[in-house]
């Protein structure tokens, strides 16, 4: 810890100096008798200054949590000497905040006597925290020295967004040849009925549908369609977002994203992660909760970060989009460069659905009339954009805070159900 | 402020004429306190202080005359003033202490005090100690005053150039 003297100590060595001064000068006692307890002060504290080597540790009880749950925070300290004054400071990063408890706190640590301080952190907001930063100041007896230390014993901390529990996700227009929880579009060995056709040879016995052939006077079997997983692509953009205080769109984004993925894990399909923005991050697809959570600390990572560069799809390593992928981006549709790049994705032929976060709850309400014109304007403009997407067959659902984002699935799902076939 | 009230109130209770201007000094005394303490000013602290003690200086001065006994109370009501302040002014707004630790602050405070007012005490009894006087015994006094504050600034100098 480094040491340093505290103003007290030169306005106390000040003091006793002018009162001696003043004594010498006018000769009256009364002046040495003023100016030695200040001196003597000062001496005593520069002679019994101490030499504290706090030692700290830093535990979390948990690594792992979900937005909104509290983790605990262990500190504990100890000394060899005894420490009369210890002011300890817990540098908490934003998306945390003190949920009891004092912080910074002033103990007092006895004798070779360890001291545990708990502290209970609210995770306010999703992300990859490091937690254990810690300023540690003491003082002495006399409050004429201060000796300051920092201690950096950073614990990772991971919040992940509170995801919504999604029944249905949306169904890709095409599957994948392994076996999952998606009902294909072909034809072949399933459970779900698909058509009737004649017998041919080769067929198997199980497959006859006797009904139908007592009626046709000749054999006749089930089609079934298969049960096929698919490859999910979520394109997450964070070119930019719209901030409102504590909330913003790319918090919202990262929210349904954390859904959606969930819910395709759910159905054993194999997912894929691209944050397209300032900085490209992408995983190539995968399976399994492994993948999921694989995804999910990437997702942690993502950022707002400021790029002038113009990115297309170009950037984005081939074998994370693959071929009948069903791309889902989660969108504002507020950077150029995303939205061409979701239009040039659709243009290579994916597959492809826009969850779009709006970003108008985030906008200042209008003042006056020409900032009224201003936001209608606005919102003409990104009226056209989504009819631009949809001519091109991509279907575009809004989703705000405080509805569910199954209610945006749906409508992109029933968008689907017709422009599925659409080519451009 | 209710110490430094007192110490600056307590030379010109009952004067009167000349001793009563005296008072002014303790009042700028009580001003510099009270700014440093609202605004949170730690300079203008020993300020206040060296006012507060001006104060009781020149009360000394117009009055003349024999030792003054109260001057180790006096002494004691200007450390309390001064440690009071420091530590309304060391702990605004940052941690919150224990009450263990405002305890043991409480009690250092107390003790400090008492000692220098048994100090003063002492000192003041030596100084009533009749040696003959002369020369040479005015010449050590002087040189253990110097001693005394060549060692103190010493001390500071360096603690303030080599944390």
């Amino acid at each position: 810890m480094i040491r340093a003297a505290t103003p007290k100590l030169g306005a106390y060595a000040g003091l006793a100096s002018l009162g001696l001064l003043m004594a010498l000068v006018l000769g009256r006692p009364e002046l040495v008798v003023l100016a030695a307890p200040f001196a003597l002060i000062v001496a005593l504290g520069v002679a019994l200054a101490p030499d504290p080597r706090p030692r700290l540790s830093v535990r979390l009880d948990r690594q792992r949590v979900l937005e909104g749950d509290e983790v605990s925070v262990e500190l504990e300290l100890e000394s060899e000497r005894p420490i009369g004054h210890l002011e300890l400071l817990l540098a908490l990063p934003d998306g945390l905040e003190l949920a009891g408890g004092s912080n910074p706190v002033a103990l007092q640590l006895p004798d070779a006597e360890p001291r545990t301080l708990e502290l209970p952190l609210r995770c306010v907001r999703w992300g990859g925290y490091a937690v254990g930063k810690t300023t540690l100041r003491a003082r002495d007896r006399f409050g004429l020295f201060v000796y300051d230390g920092e201690l950096d014993l950073s614990t990772p901390l991971k919040v992940y967004p509170r995801a919504e529990a999604l029944r249905e996700a949306i169904r890709p227009a095409e599957t994948q040849v392994y076996s999952g929880n998606q009902v294909a579009r072909h034809r072949g060995e399933g459970i779900e009925f698909a058509d009737l056709r004649p017998f041919v040879t080769g067929d198997r016995m199980r497959r006859i549908n006797w009904r139908a052939s007592a009626r046709r006077n000749a054999l006749w079997v089930n089609e079934q369609h298969p049960e096929r997983n698919a490859e999910v692509v979520i394109f997450l953009d964070s070119f930019a977002e719209a901030r409102r205080g504590e909330s913003s769109t790319l918090d919202l984004s990262v929210r349904a994203a954390a859904s959606l993925l969930a819910a395709y894990v759910g159905h054993r399909d194999r997912i894929a992660f691209v944050s397209f923005g300032g900085i490209l991050r992408w995983l190539v697809p995968g399976t399994g909760l492994t993948q999921l959570y694989r995804v999910v600390d990437s997702l942690l990572d993502t950022e707002i970060t400021l790029n002038y560069a113009w990115k297309d799809v170009d950037v984005i390593p081939a074998r994370t989009l693959p071929p009948q992928a069903l791309v889902l981006a989660v969108t504002p549709l507020l950077d150029e460069r995303a939205v061409s790049a979701l239009l040039d994705l659709r243009g290579r032929g994916f597959d492809l659905g826009i969850l779009e976060i709006s970003p108008v709850p985030f906008a200042e309400p209008a003042a006056g009339e020409s900032e009224a014109l201003a936001s209608r304007l606005w919102l003409l403009r990104r009226q056209a954009l989504r009819a631009r997407y949809e001519r091109a067959g991509v279907a575009v659902a809004e989703w705000r805070e405080g509805t569910p984002i199954a209610v945006a699935l749906e409508e992109v799902t029933a968008f689907r159900r017709s422009a599925r076939h659409m080519r451009v | 402020m209710l110490a430094a009230l007192l110490v600056a109130g307590a030379p010109v209770l009952g004067a009167a004429g000349l001793e009563r201007l005296v008072g002014l000094l303790g009042v700028a005394g009580l001003l510099l306190v009270s700014a440093a303490l609202a605004a949170g000013m730690i300079g203008l602290l020993p300020w206040g202080v060296a006012s507060l003690g001006g104060e009781y200086v020149a009360w000394l001065l117009v009055r003349g005359g024999e030792v003054d006994d109260r001057a180790p109370l006096y002494a004691g009501g200007l450390l309390l003033v001064a440690e009071l302040g420091y530590w309304s002014l060391e702990h605004r707004g940052v941690a919150v202490s224990e009450t263990p630790l405002t305890v043991r602050r409480l009690l250092t405070v107390a003790l400090a005090v008492s000692c220098s007012v048994v100090l003063g005490a002492a000192l003041l009894g030596a100084s009533a100690v009749e040696l003959g006087g002369g020369v040479v015994l005015e010449l050590a006094g002087v040189l253990g005053a110097l001693g005394v504050l060549a060692l103190v600034t010493r001390l500071v100098w360096r603690e303030r150039r080599e944390p």
